[in-house]
């Protein structure tokens, strides 16, 4: 076996690669010998092994019957590349001695080891043009990222902190079990503020902790689970899928632009409306974005706006804007909305979740979209250099054709969901369930496979939200939210019992939280803590949920918006002014405040306050 | 370097949170009821919904086990009882707990007794009709727990609220049964009879020292078959007025095997044929099929142990002992068919605590 795994690494589709990943390939291999002139393989015939040479080497001949290599010592490569049949024929040149790789196991290393692919297709061309190609090398060097002295100071802090949150609250006579679950949640909050680990392992590690010494029985730390949010997270991020993958949204885009007015405002208003649109189905700001920036890029490019300038960046704005802004508006627009609320009692879970919602938020969401104008107006101004492509889109419009069956699909899912969630008062069927019933329906189709199941469901960020769901109502379990409440409810004496007091108190807490925590955690953990306060005051739970849904959304700089990351991930950084850019964002921020204070009076009227 | 340090400081996480986490988890209280019974009988249920119960409420986490001697089983010769006691023993060298919850007396007679000498575990015995002193709990510093007392003094005042219902004089009434002649008020002839077990002497001793006066306590016996007791119902006839049935379930149907009697027949059998009135002072006798008990409340022996167990082993008390004490409550079942059918009658009261209890039936 030495031998053969010598013969491996010398063949060429092989070098480089980890021994490890090599040995169990050879469990495979099979030892061959071929007399001298020997036929190993004839082109066109079925490619069923790849064969590497120990001793004696392999002339290989085109169909033609040229001579591209005269003392190969492998042949079948086409293998690797997944071609059906030899494209040279391979003869022995003396007596060979050799190693057969049959194709399955081939194609399961391959799996493992996807960058031999592009190696074998370089080889394959090299033999058939008659010259060394450069080889793609097998695996990429592991980039030394730097390790920054943060993320040893949080790992210093995520070892030495719990054991001293127990320690302390041990000694200031708290019961065993809230020491233990504010360790608990100590190391959690750690792990998150210094992002040591993906955003969804600090909740699981919590939960795992929770169960494993018994904290609270599974009902209670597994509670996420099972609430509702589970079935309206899946639903949603299903159509949210199709809605992408079917082609519908881009098809609606293009027929918008198609039949608007070709002016500047109204471009804005496609892609700022298109962000809305997509809000009620689509939880998550980033992929809202990830929707929008191609029409974006196309509208940049149809229209040849200069780069950096007033017309650029005020269609910047409107793609930002239009993933952003409805994100408090409705309890689908944004995940952490559906775990927050949870967290409430479930007669106002039931009035909320629909589009109650949205009526009681619409003076705010009518506030930020005027303001968004009117920062659109003065900060970007800019007359139309070049008319829109028309004749381009109606083409593309035309080449998509008739929608397909998966489009109707997602029409009519988006649809159901929508007028379900809006006639609730009539069927009385939670909009949680009727998200259960477009997941069905998807599935049932056809449309929405295992793998979609498997690959366009958010699975990290549904973990992330249910098991901070989960973690929250331990804590509750131990009554450490309302010992939290008790805590702090002195530095909130100041709102007495005053809307305009409690919306500033909601601002401070969570604009502070999100300077360490990312928009869903820092929004979860300001709901936590503000919702005894508000209870305490005699301030509607929902008001709390809202104010910090939309406060969580305020962000100064970039490491605080993942939205604004993903812009610039996307190479979009270089095409709009970002000094004015971020003029735009500070002012949206400001917005957000004055048209919280703007509702006072229609919460008033609606019963409310 | 960095690099090192990152890699060491991540493993002092997982590790050392994985230990601590281990260690909590090993040194976490650890309570093991031992019951009498076996877990599909109703007082055992009860006794486990109550301690439940006060587990819900409980906050701190603690490892419980249940461990059931199943004395109550059919054919069960002296060879399979010592089987079981050592099973329990040895479950209880296995988990080693801090308090041993025994439920009844047998639990108590023939596994927790042998304890107290140790000191660990600590025995906090539960349900129990003898006196404590009787296992050698009296002084030892590691034992405490709830004795039984039946409502004997209830059933003696319930017995003074008895009428007769003169719209049920009827030809259904049972020949020569006590509400024949029932003058309210006049004492009666009280008699009782109980399985021979432990659990079963030890309430007869109870009903033998109570004093029933202005009423009179008549023959008791204890009875190992199902003959016996027929034959000991029937010689009560026209000797005593009211029959006290005490613990009867594993009940053998004779000498030898045969099975055991199910308490549906043995409680159809007594409410048929027993000339005196039966009053259950077992917690099943009504739903069962009999007409009246008046029993000791299993859940509220449940509940009062594990909080005198949490009590216990709270660190704040230092491992104080709780006081020993006697359960008061009983649980009031009814059912007014057969009541009626003697042609008697009882006060609302004791149908409206029968429904609080879910244990009234028309």
């Amino acid at each position: 076996m030495d031998s053969a795994l010598d013969c491996l690494r010398a063949s060429s589709l092989f070098q480089g690669v980890e021994p490890a990943r090599l040995v169990r390939l050879l469990g495979a291999v099979e030892p061959v010998e071929f007399a001298a002139g020997e036929l190993v393989a004839r082109a066109g015939e079925q490619a069923a092994a790849m064969v590497v040479c120990e001793t004696g080497r392999l002339r290989l001949v085109t169909p033609a019957g040229r001579e591209v290599e005269a003392a190969a010592n492998s042949c079948g490569e086409e293998v690797a590349t997944e071609l059906d049949r030899y494209v040279l024929t391979a003869t022995a040149v003396g007596r060979v001695v050799g190693w057969r790789i049959p194709r399955e196991s081939l194609q399961g290393f391959l799996q493992q080891q996807p960058r031999s692919v592009p190696r074998a297709v370089t080889l394959l061309a090299s033999r058939l043009a008659g010259e060394k190609l450069p080889l793609e090398p097998t695996a990429t060097p592991a980039e030394a990222t730097p390790i920054r002295v943060s993320e040893l100071v949080g790992w210093g802090l995520a070892v030495a902190l719990p054991p001293l949150v127990y320690w302390v609250g041990l000694r200031t006579e708290w019961t065993v079990q809230a020491a233990m679950t504010a360790a608990i949640c100590t190391a959690m909050m750690v792990l998150w503020v210094f992002s040591l680990l993906d955003e969804f392992v600090p909740p699981l590690v919590a939960m795992v902790a929770t169960l494993f010494i018994g904290l609270a029985p599974p009902a209670v730390a597994l509670a996420g689970f099972s609430s509702p949010g589970l079935i309206t997270l899946l639903g949603v991020f299903a159509l949210a899928s199709i809605i992408t993958t079917s082609g519908l949204s881009y098809r609606l885009m293009l027929w918008v632009l198609l039949h608007l007015p070709d002016r500047p405002m109204f471009h804005q208003g496609v892609l700022l409306c298109g962000g809305y649109l997509l809000s009620p189905i689509t939880p998550s700001g980033n992929n809202r974005l990830s929707l929008l920036l191609p029409m974006y890029r196309d509208m940049l490019d149809g229209l040849k706006l200069v780069r950096r300038g007033a017309a650029a960046t005020a269609l910047m704005a409107a793609t930002f804007s239009g993933a952003m802004l409805m994100s408090p508006m409705l309890s689908t627009s944004k995940s952490a909305n559906i775990a927050a609320i949870s967290l409430l009692p479930e007669q106002i879970q039931e009035e909320f979740i629909g589009l109650f919602w949205l009526v009681a938020a619409a003076v705010a969401a009518i506030g930020l979209t005027l303001f968004h104008a009117l920062a659109s107006a003065w900060l970007c101004s800019a007359p139309q250099a070049q008319p829109l492509p028309v004749a381009r889109i109606a083409q593309q419009l035309r080449l998509l054709g008739r929608p397909t069956p998966s489009e109707w699909l997602a029409a009519a899912g988006f649809m159901f969901f929508l007028v379900g969630a809006a006639t609730y008062s009539w069927h009385q069927v939670p909009p949680s369930w009727l998200a259960g019933c477009v997941l069905v329906g998807l599935l049932l189709s056809g449309q929405f496979s295992k793998q979609d199941f498997r690959r366009h469901i958010d699975w990290p960020m549904l973990f992330f939200l249910l098991g901070v769901d989960s973690i929250t109502r331990v804590m509750d379990y131990h009554g450490l939210q309302a010992g939290l409440a008790r805590a702090i409810a002195g530095w909130f004496q100041f709102i007495d019992g005053r809307i305009e007091l409690f919306i500033l108190a909601a601002l401070l807490t969570t604009v502070t939280i999100r300077l360490a925590l990312p928009v869903t955690a820092g929004m979860l953990v300001s709901v936590v803590i503000l919702l005894p306060v508000a209870e305490a005051h005699g301030i509607h739970p929902w008001i709390c949920v809202f104010l910090t849904a939309m406060f969580s959304d305020i962000w100064f700089l970039p490491y605080q918006s993942s939205v604004y990351l993903q812009v610039l991930s996307q190479g979009c950084g270089d095409t709009y002014d970002q000094r004015r850019f971020f003029l735009h964002n500070a002012w949206m921020n400001l917005a957000r405040v004055v048209v919280a204070y703007a509702s006072i009076p229609w919460w008033y009227w609606l019963g409310l306050l | 370097m960095m690099r090192r340090l990152r890699a060491f400081l991540i493993a002092c996480f997982a590790v050392g949170g994985l230990l601590a986490l281990a260690g909590f988890n090993a040194s976490r209280p650890r309570l093991m009821v031992l019951h009498s019974g076996s877990e599909q009988t109703l007082w055992v249920q009860d006794v486990d919904r109550g301690m439940q119960q006060e587990l819900d409420r409980n906050r701190r986490p603690i490892s419980l086990a249940r461990q059931f001697l199943r004395l109550d089983e059919p054919d069960l010769g002296p060879e399979a009882i010592r089987v079981r006691v050592q099973d329990a023993q040895r479950a209880i060298a296995r988990m080693q707990p801090d308090v041993l919850i025994a439920v009844d007396d047998e639990a108590n007679a023939l596994v927790a007794r042998d304890y107290v000498s140790r000191g660990r575990p600590k025995v906090l015995y539960v349900s129990i009709d003898q006196p404590p002193a009787e296992y050698g709990y009296q002084s030892a510093a590691t034992v405490t727990g709830i004795s039984e007392a039946l409502p004997l003094a209830a059933v003696r005042d319930a017995l003074g609220d008895l009428r007769n219902t003169p719209a049920a004089r009827g030809a259904d009434r049972m020949e020569g049964a006590v509400g024949d002649e029932w003058l309210p008020g006049r004492p009666l002839r009280i008699a009782a009879l109980a399985r021979d077990s432990e659990t079963g002497r030890a309430e007869l001793v109870q009903v033998r020292q109570f004093d029933w006066s202005p009423h009179e306590l008549g023959p008791t016996a204890t009875v190992r078959t199902w003959p016996e007791w027929q034959e000991q119902c029937r010689s009560l006839a026209g000797r005593a007025d009211i029959l006290l049935v005490l613990s009867y379930r594993g009940l053998v149907r004779e000498n030898g095997g045969g099975g055991l009697v199910p308490g549906a027949e043995l409680a159809e059998w007594l409410e048929q044929e027993s000339v005196p009135l039966p009053v259950g002072l077992d917690v099943g006798y009504v739903v069962d099929g009999g007409g009246w008990s008046l029993a000791p409340a299993p859940l509220d022996y449940g509940v009062g142990a594990v909080r005198m167990a949490l009590e216990w082993l709270d660190p704040a008390r230092k491992g104080e002992l709780p006081n020993s004490w006697r359960s008061s409550h009983f649980d009031v079942a009814l059912r007014a068919s057969s009541l009626r059918r003697r042609g008697l009658w009882l006060p609302p009261i004791y149908a409206e605590a029968a429904r609080a209890g879910n244990d009234y039936y028309d």
